[in-house]
């Protein structure tokens, strides 16, 4: 017990580049370990930083600065609806169509003159049943990817039909400024929205145990219902978190267009997907951190924001994207594979029937 | 205090378990062999409510018990380490041992759901020195990162939390001893005999005849999904148990 | 995957059920027979048959209903068929050109339809729809340059309506032209140019006529061009390009939710609107409203609404004589003037 040769024993059966970095050639594998761990944010700087001195003064001033957070806002919003139930073990991509809903309800109940607040929440109750309605068929066995391309389809059907397939306007009695145009201590509305998300999500997630359960049946649904956790509610959960964060990500939209869209906007799926690729949030569950999903819709409006000043075509400007997008994966991975950091199963080599 | 009384589990035409009678008394230690496909782990997976039996029933103390899930079994006093651990690979060593169990803040953050961190991990490395295991470092490291032997004795600590509170007294072990070396093989054997000696009842799956002959208070073989024998270890000869898993003996009078 | 146990599974059925009562009873107040993609459907019978004889059935397929403009075509439409003695089957092929394809062989091969309006998504894929048309007598009128569909003109049974795109960009360009002289004073106008990522044909007649009519005025330059599939992304894009360009006094649109992305990415830049060209749009009601106020200083839009009238017409006249020659139109292109 404890004596060196255990240590030794131990030390034998743990991948040689998990040892710690202190022991290693020097300075490489742990800046490595450094950007291995917070990956998203060291690219977002690097991309600020070329930027910067790129594209032009105009790049790195406050004004700027506040047009990429109030960009990158909905995106981080959409963002976290497909983290978080990506984290609990599902693919939710009606998430736009749910928006899209939402969005439209939230228009006509306040062009019905129902109070803003009221007509907030029941949008948001939309998101929730929306959530519940894809929790059911998923737990009734249908496969998660198809049942919310599914629901996509319907929810734009919804949507069209509820809206006469035209956008619904906001009036000047029932506006939703408070939450789209306004600036609060010159910061726009929807940062604080993405504030206020985010802070909650990370909260229930690391420090609550129905966030690390969810993490569980995330990452492993058949081992946690094993050991006695009711996986099919943590499931639950996630969709009806993605429901809600993609209605309130549609009222936001609507604030900030003064109008409600019946179209899902698919665009922003694509952009929300991106982000949470970015994050390193597995799409199979179960692993990742929030926060960095938040960094990964940074990134994206960044990479918007600084080509646009540049003065790139627009052609160019998508493919310079996807390559930025590309490369940024591939750093991730690269210093994922420097580490050696290979997921070590615990092997078990003769197993009895 | 665990009876299953002719268990049988049938998938279309495989009978997996035929007709199997299985008690289980406090304090006890129970060695479950046979060979591969004989019905071991399918055996457990019923003690442990993970499977239905398509035949016989289930009691405890006495009470038929009928167990439509894990969280039944659970509830009845069943605990279970399973052979591929169950473990949450992405999750830390603190939290997998607290799984289901996480320690709560005091009211009223603990109403909200907050967890006490710092319990979390105190918890788990009593677990793990309760297990004479020292080696393992901050428990704050994912348990992906851990050798096998490690790994195993997480997912030991998991169970040995829920024995000593709320009413489990029924331990299964599944193959605990199938990916460890020497050193860890016999801290698993003392683990085993402490956990029977504080009156838990004890089954252990396992291909590992010595291990068997160093701890089992009983043996029982299976074979081809029937009990072939049931025998007091010290009444046993391992040529005659290894008779009863290949098939090269006769099973026991009265038995199938 | 687990199994849920029947409790439980029996409350996910039940959440479905109710979920799909609560649509039914929700899903009313729509205009009749809107469609959701990638469906066919019969809608608004005639009440009245003409004297003449039975109803048309006609079947209109557009780009994709989520067009604001060419959902209100759609609706227009069926409002003038009821009158015409025309039923109207509309089809959303959303942006998709097989599914375009297949809904139209479908109308001719069933026998659906008596007459075809479509306003293809890639021409060169309505060629040999145009002939099953024509071999099953239907009349078919396409908005599509002759040419571009494979004919030299009209033909038996088929009509075209073209729409003139460089028009189109010529008619902006002129826009801003009057914008310099009514709001800049005559000053240099930096543009920013919206143009649309979809990257269809027009689109490249458009951009040439713009930007030459651009470089004939004087001064004017095109100082950023962004690409916008829709107005959140408009309105972000062109704020980043006077974050670029500050003294950015234009934008030109080629759609409304552009141009009113635009329109509200310099309201919130602080710029004084009536000293700014914001051009653009002209179909659907914000658009409109906008350039009543002001904000947005003229569009010019494609005026759908007469544009029905004249296809009505066509349409009738075709299927009175199936054989005969059809037309060659072009769209009706609104100059949405200041007010």
């Amino acid at each position: 017990m404890g004596s060196p040769a255990e240590h030794a024993t131990v030390g034998g059966d743990l991948t040689p580049a998990a040892a710690p970095p202190s022991r290693a050639a020097g300075w490489a594998p742990r800046l490595a370990a450094g950007v291995r761990a917070r990956g998203v944010v060291v690219i977002w700087l690097a991309l600020v930083a070329f930027f910067s001195a790129w594209a032009g003064p105009a790049f790195f001033t406050l004004n700027n600065a506040r047009l990429v957070a109030d960009a990158s806002a909905t995106t981080a919003i959409f963002g976290a609806a497909l983290g978080l139930c990506a984290l609990a073990g599902a693919l939710d991509l009606s998430v736009p169509g749910t928006a899209a809903v939402a969005g439209v309800v939230c228009a006509k109940l306040l062009a019905d003159q129902v109070p803003t607040a009221l007509a907030v929440f029941a949008a948001i109750g939309v998101g929730v049943v929306i959530g519940l309605v894809n929790a059911a068929a998923v737990e009734l066995g249908l496969n998660p990817l198809a049942t919310t391309i599914g629901m996509l389809t319907a929810l734009s059907g919804i949507a069209a039909l509820m809206s006469g397939n035209q956008p619904v306007l906001l009036s000047a009695a029932g506006n939703l400024n408070w939450l789209g145009n306004n600036h609060y201590l010159t910061i726009p509305a929807p940062v604080f929205v993405v504030a206020v998300i985010y802070v909650l999500g990370w909260l229930l997630l690391t420090k609550t145990y129905i966030g690390i359960r969810l993490l569980a049946v995330g990452g492993n649904a058949d081992g946690a219902r094993r050991i006695g956790v009711r996986a099919p509610a943590y499931r639950v959960l996630g969709f009806v978190l993605s429901g809600a964060c993609a209605a309130i990500g549609g009222i936001v939209v609507a604030a900030v267009l003064s109008q409600a869209s019946p179209t899902p906007d698919t665009n922003e799926l694509f952009q929300a997907l991106t982000a949470v690729a970015l994050s390193g949030i597995a799409l199979s569950g179960g692993r990742g951190s929030l926060p960095r999903v938040l960094f990964g819709a940074l990134i994206i409006a960044t990479l918007n924001s600084g080509l646009i000043i540049h003065g790139m075509a627009p052609a160019w400007a998508t493919l310079a994207t996807g390559i930025l997008l590309v490369g940024a994966l591939a750093i991730d991975q690269g210093t994922a594979k420097m580490l050696g950091f290979v997921r070590f199963r615990g092997t078990s080599s003769r197993r009895s029937g | 205090m665990l009876a299953l009384t002719g268990i049988d589990v049938h998938f279309g035409a495989v009978r997996a378990l035929s007709q199997v009678d299985f008690l289980l008394n406090a304090g006890e230690v129970v060695a479950l062999v046979g060979d591969n496909g004989a019905g071991k782990s399918t055996l457990l997976s019923v003690m442990a409510g993970a499977r239905r039996p398509t035949g016989g029933h289930i009691s405890v103390d006495g009470t038929r018990h009928d167990f439509h899930g894990p969280r039944d079994a659970a509830a009845a006093g069943v605990q279970i380490v399973y052979q591929d651990l169950a473990l949450v690979d992405a999750a830390d060593i603190a939290t997998n041992i607290t799984l289901g169990r996480e320690p709560r803040r005091r009211a009223p953050a603990g109403w909200l759901g907050l967890v006490d961190k710092k319990a979390m991990r105190r918890v788990a490395r009593e677990q793990l020195a309760a297990l004479e295991v020292s080696n393992v470092g901050a428990v704050t490291q994912p348990v992906e990162m851990l050798s096998g032997g490690q790994r195993q004795a997480v997912a030991l600590a998991r169970a040995a939390i829920r024995l000593g509170t709320d009413n489990a007294r029924m331990l299964l072990l599944d193959e605990p001893t199938a990916a460890l070396g020497y050193q860890q093989s016999r801290q698993v054997e003392r683990f085993i005999v402490r956990t029977a000696a504080s009156g838990v009842g004890v089954v252990i799956v396992t291909h590992d005849l010595p291990l068997c002959f160093e701890v089992a208070n009983r043996i029982v073989v299976l074979n081809r999904g029937r009990k072939v024998a049931d025998v007091e270890r010290a009444a046993a000869d391992v040529d005659h148990v290894v008779g009863w898993i290949t098939g090269s003996r006769e099973p026991q009078a009265g038995l199938a | 995957m687990t199994r849920m146990t029947s409790r439980s599974h029996a409350a996910a059925a039940a959440l479905m059920l109710g979920a799909a009562a609560a649509l039914a009873a929700c899903s009313s107040s729509s205009t009749a027979g809107t469609t959701g993609s990638g469906t066919v459907s019969s809608t608004g019978a005639s009440t009245q048959s003409q004297a003449a004889g039975k109803t048309i059935r006609l079947g209109f397929s557009p780009l994709s209903l989520s067009v604001p403009g060419l959902q209100s075509t759609a609706n227009a439409l069926k409002a003038a068929g009821q009158g015409a003695g025309m039923s109207v089957a509309v089809a959303d092929p959303n942006f998709d050109v097989q599914t375009q394809v297949q809904q139209i062989e479908q109308w001719i091969q069933l026998k659906q339809v008596d007459a075809i309006w479509v306003i293809p998504i890639a021409t060169a894929a309505i060629e040999p729809v145009i002939k099953q048309a024509q071999a099953a007598h239907i009349p078919i009128l396409v908005d599509a340059v002759p040419a571009k569909a494979g004919y030299d003109g009209a033909a038996p049974g088929v009509s075209f309506q073209s729409t003139n795109f460089s028009q189109f960009g010529a008619d902006l360009g002129s826009l801003l032209s009057k914008c310099v002289t009514a709001r800049l004073g005559g000053s240099a106008a930096k543009v920013i140019y919206e143009t649309d990522p979809s990257g269809q044909s027009s689109d490249a007649d458009t951009n040439a006529a713009l930007k030459a009519a651009v470089a004939k005025i004087p001064g004017a330059s095109i100082v950023r061009e962004v690409s916008v599939a829709s107005q959140l992304a408009a309105q972000q894009s062109v704020a980043s390009a006077l974050q670029a360009v500050p003294g950015a006094n234009a934008a030109i649109s080629t759609n409304d939710e552009s141009a009113l992305g635009g329109m509200q990415a310099f309201q919130q830049a602080g710029k004084v609107m009536t000293k700014s060209c914001v051009i653009g749009g002209g179909t659907d009601a914000q658009a409109l409203a906008a350039i009543k106020a002001g904000t947005i200083y003229a569009g010019v839009a494609f005026n759908f609404p007469q544009d029905v009238k004249n296809n009505v017409g066509e349409i009738l006249a075709m299927a009175a004589n199936p054989t005969a020659v059809g037309k060659v139109m072009t769209l009706p292109i609104d100059v949405i003037a200041p007010q």
